[in-house]
């Protein structure tokens, strides 16, 4: 269910977005996760450059579930990770386009870099 | 309960507590994960959550901040309005009022002061619309010119009341009743300005 507090603005608006807010909408995009497996996939993916703690990762899932980008899908247990109750979200079809404007904002930083030969050079 | 998860529980009263209602349960779950992960690096654990709180737990302060400010404020507009709207209706009133009431009624009975408390009462009344359409379009020195009409208007009536009464109790209650309204609430609102923009990204 959408969020009713979502505004209506163009998802090109919502960007740029902090690093923690994109890898973890990147980490909503193969599917529902819980609070430990985007902290887990966020890590695996980054290594040490993006930790993330208890503070950041909520901090961040409550201002994009206020933004309308990710909802609650209720709660479960993993079966991966005992009996314990988790709180599961998911990326919103709106989320999905702001990640997807994020994405292509920063493929065009990548290709200017790129051209000025900042990156994708052979070591000499 | 762990000694370290109380500790973790100790550092999460750094949050606001609508925050820690609502996500608590979730990041205690989510330190004991990452404890349980960590294992040995006990240190650098603790360093970790501690630089986690001391950079997120003021933002989030700040956001409640603004959220509260901001909802104050809209609490503020409307009430702004309503009383912008019954200044309009109420000042409408007044100046229909003070019209039918003096010039038609009262010229046969007193004369000039019918004529001149009539006029002076319409004026004012005409003023505290004058003053409220000033509200509603947000102008500057709105609420300074909402001011001097409603002292205007409880000085009109309540003199007229006092000398020789010809308005009906009606209109001097209400040319005395809600210009004080109309100024309690302006001195209570007094000073507060408008929120500004709210960051939605990140």
């Amino acid at each position: 269910m959408a969020n009713p507090r979502a505004p209506h603005a163009a998802a090109e608006t919502h960007v740029p977005l902090t690093a923690a807010t994109f890898q973890i909408l990147l980490a909503l995009v193969d599917g529902e996760r819980h609070g430990y497996a985007i902290m887990k996939e966020v890590g695996q993916r980054t290594g040490s450059d993006l930790r993330l703690g208890p503070g950041t990762l909520y901090g961040s899932l409550k201002r994009l579930l206020e933004g309308g980008l990710v909802e609650e899908v209720g709660e479960r247990a993993d079966p991966e990770m005992g009996n314990e109750r988790r709180r599961y979200y998911r990326i919103t079809r709106f989320g999905l386009g702001v990640a997807r404007a994020e994405a292509t904002r920063m493929d065009a930083v990548v290709r200017v870099a790129r051209k000025k030969k900042l990156i994708g050079l052979k070591p000499a | 309960m762990s000694a370290a998860e109380r500790a973790y529980r100790l550092l999460l009263r750094a949050y606001p507590a609508g925050f820690r209602a609502a996500y608590g349960r979730e990041m205690v779950q989510l330190f004991n994960d990452r404890r349980r992960d960590a294992s040995a690096a006990s240190a650098r654990f603790w360093a970790a959550m501690l630089a986690d709180v001391a950079r997120s737990a003021p933002r989030m302060r700040l956001e409640q901040w603004r959220a509260q400010w901001s909802d104050n404020f809209h609490v503020e507009e409307r009430t702004m309005k309503t009383m912008a709207i019954l200044a309009i209706l109420i000042g409408t009133l007044e100046v229909v009022s003070s019209a039918a009431e003096a010039w038609v009624g009262g010229l046969v009975l007193h004369g000039g002061y019918s004529l001149a408390a009539g006029t002076v009462a319409a004026a004012a009344g005409g003023l505290l619309v004058a003053s409220a359409i000033a509200m509603l379009r947000g102008a500057k020195g709105a609420v300074s010119l909402a001011q001097g009409s409603a002292i205007a208007c409880i000085a009109v009536f309540a003199l007229v009341a006092a000398l020789h009464p010809i308005f009906s109790i009606l209109s001097t209650m209400l040319g005395i009743g809600f210009p004080i309204a109309l100024l309690l609430y302006l001195r209570v609102t007094q000073g507060r300005g408008p929120s500004g923009q709210i960051a939605t990204q990140g």
